[in-house]
């Protein structure tokens, strides 16, 4: 392997044009809200797996305080070179102020933000202030504990959106009807609760207009998906995570909808026309787990030898079930009970997953700070090594704080894989 | 203060070997103590928490990352190793991550007594019960949905030991548990004294063994034990007095107290899950008994939880509740890395306690070992000095 | 007038005080690797040869630092932390914030306005914000410890020696001298590391001026500077404050009593 290759950190060389516009989508949305919140309507700091259609249906602007420690970790202070990121400034914040280095990156750094006395004085002119919160119980406590620590602190009103962790294994995909009346409940009661907060009332048809627009998005997402089994790799995760933003964010609307039809027709015609993210491709990877925000360059590293991330399981939508014609609060319900979050499904899906989209080799992040990421981590290499001889490698850090990357020891790590996998195919063609 | 609850505390597997045999009955381990032990008492079974042994690993290692909870990965390590091969079956239940994923590593990873009986993809006997606990404790349908909860893990149970289990059975589990948490309380009204009556480590250990034993022979024990301290008017050492904030709290991390008590301080009560957390609020008896114990076990303060308030206050009320009266004179936050929950309330609890009671906080985060608890030491002496004078 | 004495057992040097009540006798530093008990002995008994005293005269003697516990003469025991924060306010009655650097460890401690300790931090088991890691980076500099601080003023820039491990750090620094990286930029790079973790511990605690700095590092020029530019603080630094853990074990000797019980709360 040549030794001038670089795993600095930086942005990744994305292949596909909607990808490369997605910025663009993600900066619009922003001044959309702040467009918003001066016309005096409400905004809500919200989280990932919350379910966007009761934002759109609310009129309520979503913003996403995790996804903003993402930008925060790509950019510098008035882009002046020589300013650590603006992520590491503001997890200093919090660190000073009691919050342990252990804890999720994302709480870190968005804690730090709000401490700091201009919310405006950040990366895209920050977030608007809230008018309420919106969380969710599942995937991981931080969520619960970080939300309710920022509610203290900015004193606004908070909902935890308390979805059952379900354990369950094909035949019971399937939510319990006391499953589904609880979490009915718990949607019934955050409808109130932001009347309550903003004088909004809860409008059934227009929550299933969103529902619509997010049943259909959800099917062109998982069209793409289907497109990125294909050999050579069309769409690889530095598309994948970069164009993650519209469906994990802005789910239920038409604009969602819109963006992902065209990334269906570039990526298919990419397929068509047999065209690969790179010209001659030898081996494909898995990314488990979330990207290091800071260092989507990564991404790119294998290309000169053949080497593609193919897949990512993180972010990327599952099917969801039929339709049922109930009312949209349980039709919302079901839907929502369909994820499974737990080590046990987890597994099994990860193998299936690798078969379906040709992998040779896996890198693990190894989010220091990300539990959900980090405890499955071993089992997932083990399973994988000993179902299905697929080897990997893991990556140590944080997830949007670079300072506890190491460069030279990736940069190792991610050599010897290499010779690893390639060694492998060479071995794999001699006995064919 | 009581032989038999150090025994427990010291032995504990043997201790329940010992009870499986000579009762012919069977013993289940558990997480966490929102989980619902009234219930296996009252089938006749011994609920036992499941604990970790503080020693370097030998199994757990290859299967959890060394940055995760050092007290979990412990707890799987001792089952990897046969230490709970007693165990007739475990219930984990849905409290922290770490907690959570257990359904899968406990199954996965060691070995159960008796094959499972699968029908249709379903195992009609299973060894690890999971409880979908919910996190919103008090929200509006919590408790239709929780009772569901438990009267499936009551079925499971039936089935897997093929006996009911009446509302008569669990009215007596009820009762046994009330009276010990009566005891369990006096025994904590007593620390309110200077020099309290009992110091903080013979608290947490007779806490300890509460939930390691039978809770009708434990409150027997502590009743007995408390009645002659009353007579004999004895008074434990006089130190500074401290309020112990943390995470699980076992024989590993509860030598913490004993440093504490060495230089100079008295833990006089606690917010942990082998503390007040495990027995302070009583379980009603007007209720049918299956309610009772669903609002039992959602009333317990876990960090974890929260609330349907619009700016939930992290426990305070229980804090309040446990802090007030004891002339408490600063606070030790003993807290395991990687233990989320914990760390992520704490520069708020750390704050309030300062603001509404004046009382200074240490912070220290713990490992897991005998030798990261002996490291604290200092921070501890200093802490002391610094409020004593 | 009766005298009291005062001795802090660090991990490479043990500091002896002697006090009248109201100023220093006499003091001493002395490096030693013998064992605890014995050397602070010899050490002790040395001050009192050279200020002519005899052991009777001393009424107390309060031990402090690392190695308390091994010992056993003292008639107390004083944390380090109270003894850093009684000796400094003695010195410096401005004092609210207290910043002890030493070898193996270093804290930060805040003073009501009337002098009492009100918290503390310590840094983590690491030992990147410490002396013992200056002095780690002048050996492979190759340069007297003395000379660290000088070295690193007098470069125009710094090497990136950043990294919140020292074990890490470690290998930086290495790989820059193979680099080639002027002394003096490696220099300043591994002082500006150490303090950033400093300026951590002080922003932790939310710093109130006066700040006093002691220890040994605080005779680092180079240090003092760095420190003072990144945390914006204008440290006041007592003559000799590698004493000032000892003077305050000798105050605490001479003030010590059985603990009164601060009102708790209710
Ligand atoms: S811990 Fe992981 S899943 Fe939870 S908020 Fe942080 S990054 Fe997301
Ligand atoms: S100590 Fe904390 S992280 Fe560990 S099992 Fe308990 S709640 Fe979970």
């Amino acid at each position: 392997m040549s030794q001038e290759k670089e795993v600095k950190t930086k942005g990744s060389k994305k292949s596909l044009q909607t990808a490369r516009n997605t910025f663009k989508f993600i900066v619009e949305d922003y001044l959309q809200g702040h467009a918003h919140k001066q016309e005096g309507k409400p905004v809500v700091w919200s989280c990932a797996l919350a379910e966007k259609e009761l934002f759109y249906a609310m009129g309520l602007h979503p913003y996403y305080p995790e996804n903003y420690a993402a930008v925060c970790a790509t950019q510098r202070k008035n882009r002046d070179p020589s300013a650590e990121k603006e992520a590491v400034r503001f997890a200093k914040i919090a660190e000073q102020a009691g919050y342990s280095a252990d804890l999720c990156g994302y709480q870190r750094v968005a804690t730090g933000y709000i401490m700091n006395d201009d919310l405006t004085d950040a990366p895209l002119g920050g977030m608007p202030a809230p008018d309420l919160m919106v969380t969710t119980s599942s995937v991981c406590d931080v969520r619960l504990k970080w939300f309710e620590d920022m509610a203290q602190r900015l004193n606004v009103p908070l909902f935890t959106l308390d979805r059952p962790e379900r354990v369950f294994n094909d035949i019971r995909r399937h939510p319990m009807p006391h499953e589904v009346k609880y979490y009915k409940s718990i949607l019934e009661d955050y409808m109130s609760f932001v009347t309550d907060v903003t004088g909004i009332r809860y409008d059934e048809d227009r929550l299933r207009e969103c529902m619509e627009w997010s049943y259909k998005t959800n099917e062109v997402r998982l069209e793409i998906l289907d497109l990125r089994k294909a050999v050579p790799s069309p769409m690889g995760c530095a598309d994948g995570f970069a164009t993650m933003y519209p469906g994990m964010y802005c789910s239920g609307t038409e604009k969602a909808y819109n963006y992902y039809k065209e990334l269906r027709d570039e990526v298919k015609a990419k397929v068509l026309a047999g065209e690969g993210i790179i010209q001659n491709e030898k081996f494909r990877l898995m990314w488990y787990g979330i990207p290091l925000w800071f260092n989507m360059g990564i991404f790119n590293y294998f290309e000169d030898i053949g080497g593609v991330f193919a897949y990512e399981p993180a972010y990327n939508p599952s099917p969801w079930p039929q339709s049922t014609g109930d009312d949209p609060l349980t039709e919302l319900a079901i839907r929502s009970l369909y994820t499974g979050t737990s080590m046990s499904s987890g597994m099994s899906s990860i193998l299936e997953q690798c078969r379906e989209y040709h992998i040779n080799g896996a890198v693990l992040a190894f989010l220091l700070t990300c539990r959900p990421v980090y405890l499955p981590a071993l089992e997932t290499k083990r399973i994988l090594e000993k179902e299905l001889g697929i080897p990997s490698v893991m990556i140590e850090c944080d997830l949007v704080d670079e300072r506890s990357y190491s460069e030279a020891q990736v940069k190792t790590r991610m050599d010897a894989f290499a010779e690893q996998i390639l060694g492998q195919l060479e071995a794999k063609k001699e006995v064919a | 203060m009581n032989e038999i609850f150090a025994q427990y505390c010291n032995n504990r597997h043997d201790m329940a070997r010992k009870w499986k045999q000579e009762t012919g009955k069977k013993v289940y381990g558990y997480f966490c103590c929102m989980s619902p032990e009234e219930i296996l008492f009252a089938a006749d079974i011994l609920p036992v928490r499941i604990t970790g042994t503080g020693e370097p690993l030998q199994k757990a290692d290859l299967h959890v990352p060394p940055n995760s909870c050092p007290f979990a990965r412990s707890c799987l390590d001792a089952g990897m190793q046969g230490h709970y091969d007693y165990l007739d079956g475990v219930v984990v239940p849905n409290s922290c991550d770490i907690i959570f994923s257990m359904e899968y590593l406990w199954k996965t990873l060691v070995k159960r007594p008796n094959p499972p009986s699968m029908v249709g993809g379903i195992d009609l006997k299973p060894y690890v019960h999971y409880i979908n606990y919910p996190e919103k404790i008090n929200s509006r349908g919590v408790l239709p949905f929780y009772k569901e909860v438990l009267s499936i893990f009551k079925q499971e149970l039936e089935r897997g030991n093929n006996r009911l289990i009446t509302d008569e059975d669990m009215s007596r589990a009820i009762t046994a548990y009330n009276d010990d948490k009566f005891q369990l309380k006096r025994l904590y009204e007593m620390r309110k004294t200077d020099p309290p009556a009992v110091s903080g480590f013979e608290a947490w250990q007779a806490v300890y063994a509460s939930i390691l034993m039978p809770k009708d022979q434990h409150a027997a024990l502590l009743k007995e034990s408390l009645d002659e301290i009353e007579k004999t008017g004895r008074k434990a050492e006089e130190g500074v007095r401290i309020y112990l904030s943390g995470s699980a709290m076992d024989r590993v991390n509860a030598d913490i107290i004993k440093v504490i008590e060495e230089c100079g301080g008295q833990v006089v009560t606690d917010d942990l899950c082998v503390g007040t957390r495990s027995f302070w609020y009583p379980i009603s008896t007007e209720l049918p008994p299956l309610e009772a114990i669903a609002r039992r076990s959602l009333g317990t303060a876990c960090p974890r939880s929260t609330v349907k308030e619009r700016i939930p206050e992290n426990r305070w009320a229980h804090i309040v509740n446990t802090i007030k009266g004891y002339d408490v004179e600063g606070a030790i936050f003993y807290v395991l890395k990687c233990c989320d929950a914990r760390l992520g309330e704490y520069p708020h609890l750390r704050d309030k306690i300062k603001e509404e009671m004046g009382l200074p906080s240490l912070f220290l985060e713990g490992d897991y070992t005998a030798e990261g608890v002996e490291q604290m030491r200092g921070r501890v002496e200093a802490f002391i000095e610094m409020i004593g004078g | 007038m009766p005298f009291y004495a005062g001795i802090d057992v660090g991990a490479q040097s043990i500091k002896v005080v002697v006090f009248d009540g109201e100023k220093i006798l006499g003091a001493r530093i002395v490096v030693t690797e013998d064992e605890a008990n014995r050397a602070a002995q010899r050490i002790y008994e040395d001050l009192l040869g050279e200020l002519k005293l005899s052991g009777s005269d001393v009424e107390k003697i309060y031990v402090t630092g690392w190695g308390a516990d091994d010992v056993l003469f003292a008639d107390g025991k004083s944390s380090e932390q109270v003894c850093a924060a009684k000796g400094a306010r003695f010195l410096i009655p401005t004092a609210r914030t207290i910043l002890d650097m030493g070898a193996e460890g270093s804290r930060v401690m805040k003073l009501s306005a009337d002098g009492i300790l009100e918290e503390f931090v310590n840094n983590s088991k690491c030992a990147s914000g410490t002396g013992s890691f200056i002095e780690l980076g002048a050996v492979y500099l190759q340069v007297p410890i003395e000379q660290m601080g000088p070295l690193s003023l007098s470069a125009d820039g710094s090497a990136d020696v950043s990294s919140t491990c020292a074990v890490f750090a470690e290998s930086v620094i290495i790989s820059n001298i193979h680099k080639g990286e002027p002394l003096e930029r490696i220099a300043a790079g591994i002082h500006k590391s150490a303090a950033t973790r400093v300026s951590e511990l002080l922003g932790r605690i939310g710093k109130v001026d006066d700040v006093v700095f002691v220890g040994g590092p605080a005779k680092n020029r180079g240090l003092v500077r760095i420190l003072e530019e990144m945390s914006g603080v204008s440290f006041k630094i007592p003559d000799n404050p590698q004493i000032v853990v000892a003077l305050g074990a000798a105050l605490q000797a001479s003030t010590k009593q059985k603990r009164k019980r601060r009102k708790g709360a209710t």
